[in-house]
């Protein structure tokens, strides 16, 4: 596989992942479903994906700024083991995916003390999973 | 329960004392109910159709409302109700359950305190995901009397809706399943709600109630049909 392509599924796999969290919380927050700790829930989302997709963003931005590629680049591109992509890739999702899971969960408990003891029981398995999130995707784009 | 005013007269209410004595077994046949918080004071209150608790083909007795009614519950899973004496007549009330904003009673720990997330394969749970949830809880109680009301102000505080199932007696007394259900009787379903603070957690009375009454009866009515 290509480097080039597999950046592109692990890319589109946080960036669908980050939109639709962000949205949700958008939502919850213009429903205040977090009454007047709306603040505190952000606090607490923006580290568990921010870090992240901030260097995936990142990434891509200094690919777009470098030059196109030349000829022989094109006809000879880096490639990546593609067991490596799947591991990130499973990875990202179980993490995005608890993230989802516990927003969701947490917002059907009442009262507002009880959503956020929800959110916080999350924290550890996030740091978890998380730490090899982010492993994984170094020793992916370590290899630019 | 300091709060309600008992006012009461006729054949029912003369079964009613204030010296009930509560955990006591009675097996006399002059048993008397427990007053009922008078005026009900209400958060919704819905006339249920007379034809659908009579007797078409007889006399209705307060003994067939009962069995009619407490048929509709049990469908309904309502195992449990308490019996009130009220002017004119009787109250029949459940335990304190859970509802969903839909009206339906919690899919689970319906009769608990305990708030569970609903199924993730309901819409209450996709709503509750955008909106937030509000702990819903109600007590549904039938009225049967031949007297008129009027409300005021004064509203039963959690504790006291509550506790409407335990001071309740457990059946209705033979005499009173006697007496005729007659055309001055009215059944009236009275619901009282409660919601709770999402930010104090504390459960407060809502009048008016959030929904209309036919939404909490939908499936009491089209067990009734």
């Amino acid at each position: 596989m290509t480097m080039t392509r597999g950046k592109y599924i692990i890319g589109s796999l946080w960036g669908i992942g980050f939109l639709v969290l962000f949205i949700l919380m958008t939502v919850q927050s213009v429903y205040v479903v977090y009454e007047d700790r709306t603040q505190e829930a952000w606090e607490w989302f923006t580290p568990n994906i921010l870090p992240t997709i901030g260097l995936i963003v990142g990434i891509f931005i200094v690919d777009w700024a470098n030059p196109a590629p030349t000829a022989a680049e094109l006809s000879n591109p880096v490639q990546i083991n593609p067991l490596l992509v799947g591991v990130t890739f499973i990875f990202s999702l179980t993490h995005l995916a608890i993230l989802l899971i516990i927003i969701l969960i947490a917002a059907n408990k009442a009262p507002v003390t009880e959503i956020f003891s929800s959110l916080k029981s999350a924290n550890l398995p996030l740091g978890a999973i998380q730490g090899l999130v982010t492993l994984t995707l170094g020793i992916f784009f370590k290899k630019i | 329960m300091s709060i309600f005013i008992i006012t009461g007269c006729g054949d029912a209410a003369r079964t009613n004392t204030s010296s009930s004595k509560r955990g006591n077994v009675n097996t006399n046949s002059d048993f008397k109910l427990p007053l009922f918080p008078f005026p009900p004071n209400a958060s919704v209150d819905y006339p249920i159709d007379a034809s659908l608790i009579t007797n078409q083909s007889g006399e209705t007795t307060f003994g067939f409302v009962d069995d009619r009614l407490k048929q509709a519950l049990g469908v309904n899973g309502y195992e449990q109700v308490g019996y009130y004496a009220v002017a004119g007549g009787f109250v029949m009330t459940t335990a304190t359950e859970q509802f969903e904003s839909t009206g339906r009673p919690a899919a689970r720990n319906r009769f608990s305190e305990i708030q569970s997330p609903p199924s993730a394969f309901s819409v209450e749970f996709w709503s509750n995901a955008l909106k937030g949830k509000t702990g819903r809880f109600r007590i549904i109680a039938f009225m049967i009397t031949n007297q008129n009301f009027i409300e005021t102000n004064e509203t039963p505080s959690y504790s006291a809706g509550r506790n409407l199932i335990v001071g309740g007696a457990k059946f209705l007394p033979t005499e009173m399943r006697s007496l005729p259900f007659t055309g001055d009787h009215r059944c009236l379903a009275l619901i009282y709600e409660y919601g709770q603070d999402r930010r104090t957690g504390e459960i407060k009375y809502v009048r008016p109630g959030t929904l209309a009454a036919k939404m909490h009866l939908n499936s009491l009515l089209n067990a009734l049909k």
